[in-house]
């Protein structure tokens, strides 16, 4: 089936969105970025900017100096340049296209927005990254290592220029964490802390900055637990 | 809108995204290439994208071969020596494939192992 006209353009019903397009419809509101501890709002990317206005002010040519070396703005607008060149090609093709494209393509959109923020790794320039997901995996790991504590979250937040791009430099760490009871807690903040920055300079080559330590519940000691059953 | 990026040839295309693939794949400590928002469009498309290396993107910027590479690194090597041996390793043999000089190769984890 040929899904495009005689004129070579593609009949609205078959016209696949543009990823700007798909991005305009994952918002509802325009509610401006949390600080780097609230809920990240699922409308904007991890950096705080709403993807449609960075898709804009590219198309404009006027991107400012966040948009220009923030990781994240960049990697849309990579996206979106890539697709929109696939969606080109798609509207060429003679194939038939599934109906419910869009709402798949829309869910995997959706999900992209949802993998946290870009952390900057090595030296500027390098062009390398690495997902706050993947990092925070590796960071509760070394936390649950400590006998009795058990990672609840762990939010990394990058290194910034002065426009609020993350660029390669020492991260933030939040930590939300279970300890056991009657442990000091104090001394095992600093356990926990040196934990993590072990982890992260060893297995990830990331240099931490601070480490905040949230305790948000004490759990009974494992000796207590079997005494109890 | 930004202009899009200028075409390179499809044969060049998928060359640089095979060499930069199988490139990626030698280096120790990388585990798989992770497909990325692309190739999850792809998969569900159908087959309307062909010939795609699942975590492998490339396009063309002001004379520039841009090549993207995600991977999942392995939990007994150190994430940035691994992103580094991976994006020398897809440059040198990018630019030896296609002959192209102007390559900047992107790296992004996106697990670290554990």
């Amino acid at each position: 089936m040929d899904v495009t006209n005689e004129a070579g353009d593609v009949p609205e019903a078959l016209r696949l969105p543009s990823a700007a397009e798909l991005l305009a419809t994952t918002r509802h509101d325009r509610t401006p970025a949390g600080s780097a501890d609230a809920e990240p709002d699922p409308n904007l990317l991890p950096c705080g900017r709403d993807p449609e206005a960075v898709l804009e002010h590219a198309a404009a040519g006027g991107s400012d100096e966040h948009e220009r070396s923030c990781p994240e703005c960049q990697a849309l607008l990579r996206d979106h340049s890539v697709l929109d060149q696939v969606t080109r090609e798609w509207a060429e093709l003679p194939v038939p296209v599934p109906d419910d494209l869009g709402v798949r393509v829309m869910r995997l959109v959706r999900a992209e927005l949802h993998t946290g923020r870009l952390l900057p790794l090595g030296e500027p320039d390098e062009q390398l990254t690495l997902t706050e997901s993947a990092a925070a995996r590796t960071l509760r790991a070394a936390v649950d290592a400590e006998p009795g504590v058990q990672a609840r979250s762990c939010r990394i937040r990058p290194y910034e220029n002065r426009a609020g791009a993350a660029v390669p430099g020492p991260v933030t760490v939040r930590l939300s964490v279970g300890v056991p009871y009657g442990e000091p807690i104090h001394a095992l903040a600093d356990r926990l802390r040196e934990r993590v920055r072990r982890a992260a300079s060893e297995r990830l080559g990331l240099e931490v900055a601070k480490v905040d330590v949230d305790v948000v519940g004490l759990e009974s000691a494992a000796g207590d637990r079997e005494a109890n059953r | 809108m930004r202009q899009p990026a200028t075409r390179i040839s499809r044969e060049m295309s998928i060359l640089a995204r095979t060499t930069a693939g199988s490139a990626a794949l030698t280096v120790p400590g990388v585990v798989d290439l992770q497909p990325g928002l692309l190739d999850a469009v792809a998969q569900v498309s159908g087959g309307l994208i062909q010939r795609r290396v699942p975590g492998v993107t490339t396009r063309v910027l002001d004379g520039i071969l841009h090549v993207d590479v995600q991977f999942r690194a392995a939990a007994d090597h150190r994430v940035l020596d691994v992103a580094r041996e991976v994006r020398a390793a897809v440059t040198a043999e990018v630019r030896r494939q296609t002959g192209q000089q102007r390559v900047v190769v992107h790296i992004l984890v996106t697990d670290a192992g554990v």
